[in-house]
């Protein structure tokens, strides 16, 4: 088992199909970094060397994947909330974002497309929610909480 | 193999479900307990189930004669074949295929590798579907046919000849017998002393499968591992030929001096300890053995197509390598293309139809077996590789050659029907006499 940068490599795993354990790294990237590095298709997590596994640490810190990720997406999706735009809206009720019909087939993003703004709530604890003026309008803060 | 399966088992009566007959037997208000009979009767039902003893068909019986009775059942574990019920084949006594017996009288005679041959290509391993064959049928031999006595007749010829003018790629349809007769001439050239060096799977070098490393300040890239294993088989291989021929000069390999007169057997040995060393040995090896007139050079390639197409290791801007980019396989590629040459061998590559995404089409382009569209823009990195390459087609068997390998089968006991004309006709005809399908068509009656 290999750590790195938070996630841990089975080691019977071939470090293609390792590295989009990564969160931001799919097999495309994955490929590129195996062919900076000069790693061969089948090589396994096992197989690495010492320098290249540094070499491997120091290539995907440089890249923005994990939480600097996240915290980029989330940042981009609180700005429209922020600035109250339509797209901002539609990721608070947790709707489709990009003009598609709700009337049939939305459950997609009925599923997914709130999360990340609930995942900021979640980072401000409920004691500082009362303090911070909420930045809603009141109708869209009655349409935000949470109900039942 | 004739692979015979059991009968399937008869079909176990339809019987009451448990809870169908606790149900029955049981009044309503109480049935959702357990009850004494329902525990009684969930007994009676797991002994039922026991294995009954499974009925087999006659036609078995006979065949496998009066030990089947006395006999367990096959030992367990997946990969092992259950004894009960396939047979294995018997080893033939066969002659040995040597230069004096690879001739026209033989032809159509299965011959055996030589006992001197065969721990030599034990360190290389047979071509994969070669080897499935060999497996089955036990010792390794393969037939003499005309091809084989007239290609031999030809490598003959090379043997003081520099091998830039004789370099040859054995091209045919698939099954057609490349690279059989491509392990005829390693064996061949082994019993005469020449020094062999046998690629049994060039595929191998290409997918990706051996660590790369790029060389600094070059676009090539080295493979440590396998040029390591290469130089180990090549020593094993070539044992005693190697001490006879020594360095000429001091040179470096790596991190190490070598010393003018050192042994070849040495040299390769220092390649077999120091896998980074051991690019470098392969060449000052090659070198020296083309330097010297004294002793032959065999290099026998096996699936040479994929030395004529892109690789599957990436560039580090995530491009496919051509070949050249690897410096064994460059290396290799020199001597194919004649680039470079030894003073005295021969060069014979043969293609492989085993994987279609190995072809070569511009081998097979330039070699005329096969004709594309003059518009279709061939790569022009690998085109001129390919210059120079005589083709030697191998056909089907004849129906001499044929006769002789159903006999030789009949012999190893892989097929269990009478000897006759009429089966062996049956056989050949639906076969086209292509080696592989006889062979299918003989051991597995497809």
């Amino acid at each position: 088992m290999l750590h790195l940068l938070g996630v841990n490599l089975p080691d019977q795993k071939l470090v293609q199909y390792a590295l989009p354990l990564f969160y931001g790294i799919g097999q495309k990237t994955a490929l590129k970094v195996l062919a900076t590095l000069s790693i061969h298709k089948t090589c396994k997590i096992a197989d690495l060397s010492e320098p290249q596994v540094n070499q491997l640490s120091t290539l995907l810190s440089d890249m923005k994947i994990e939480s600097d990720l996240r915290k980029q997406i989330r940042a981009n999706i609180m700005h429209h909330r922020s600035i109250g735009s339509y797209v901002g809206r539609r990721h608070a009720m947790g709707l489709p974002v990009r003009g598609q019909n709700t009337k049939n087939n939305a459950k997609t993003a009925r599923r997914l497309n709130g999360r990340w703004l609930k995942a900021e709530k979640r980072e401000y604890s409920s004691s500082t929610r009362s303090i911070i003026p909420s930045t809603d309008s009141p109708f869209e803060s009655f349409f935000n909480r949470k109900w039942f | 193999m004739a692979h015979r399966f059991l009968a399937s088992t008869p079909l176990l009566r339809t019987s009451l479900s448990l809870t169908a007959r606790a149900r029955a037997a049981v009044p309503a208000q109480y049935a959702n307990y357990v009850t004494a009979s329902a525990v009684v009767m969930a007994g009676g039902k797991a002994k039922k189930a026991a294995p009954k003893i499974k009925a087999q068909s006659n036609s078995f019986r006979k065949k496998k004669g009066a030990d089947d009775d006395k006999g367990e059942s096959g030992s367990g574990g997946a990969t092992r074949l259950n004894e009960k019920y396939y047979k294995p084949s018997v080893p033939v006594k066969v002659e040995e295929f040597l230069p004096s017996t690879a001739t026209k009288e033989h032809v159509g005679q299965v011959l055996g590798f030589p006992s001197t041959v065969v721990p030599a290509l034990a360190q290389t391993a047979y071509p994969t579907l070669l080897s499935e064959q060999f497996e089955l049928i036990k010792p390794a031999a393969l037939v003499v046919r005309d091809s084989t006595v007239s290609f031999l007749e030809k490598v003959d010829k090379a043997m003081k000849t520099p091998s830039a003018q004789s370099r040859i790629v054995l091209t045919g349809e698939a099954g057609s017998g490349k690279s059989a007769l491509l392990l005829q001439t390693v064996s061949h050239c082994l019993s005469a002393g020449w020094i062999v060096i046998y690629v049994p799977k060039a595929t191998t070098w290409m997918n990706s499968s051996f660590a790369y490393n790029k060389v600094a300040n070059t676009t090539s890239f080295v493979q440590p591992l396998l040029a390591s294993n290469l130089v180990g088989q090549i020593q094993n291989v070539n044992k005693s030929i190697l001490d006879k021929i020594t360095t000429s000069e001091t040179a470096t390999v790596g991190r190490h001096e070598v010393e003018k007169g050192t042994k070849l057997s040495a040299l390769l040995e220092v390649g077999v300890k120091d896998q980074f060393a051991a690019q470098d040995v392969m060449e000052l090896f090659m070198k020296e053995i083309g330097a010297q007139k004294d002793i032959p050079t065999l290099v026998a390639v096996d699936e040479v197509n994929s030395l004529f197409r892109p690789t599957q290791y990436l560039s580090q801007d995530g491009k496919e390598l051509d070949p050249e980019h690897l410096k064994l396989s460059k290396l290799f590629l020199n001597y194919i293309s004649g680039k470079s040459t030894f003073k005295h061998g021969a060069i014979v590559a043969a293609t492989s139809d085993t994987l279609l995404a190995n072809k070569s089409e511009v081998l097979e382009v330039t070699l005329g077996v096969k004709e594309v569209s003059p518009y279709k823009r061939l790569s022009q990195t690998i085109l001129p590789w390919t210059q120079g390459l005589t083709s030697v087609e191998v056909p089907n068997y004849t129906r001499e050659e044929a006769k002789g390998v159903f006999d030789y089968y009949k012999k190893a006991n892989i097929f269990f029907d009478a000897a006759s004309e009429p089966l062996f006709l049956n056989k050949f005809i639906t076969s086209n006499g292509n080696p592989r399908k006889f062979f299918t068509a003989c051991a597995k009656g497809i």
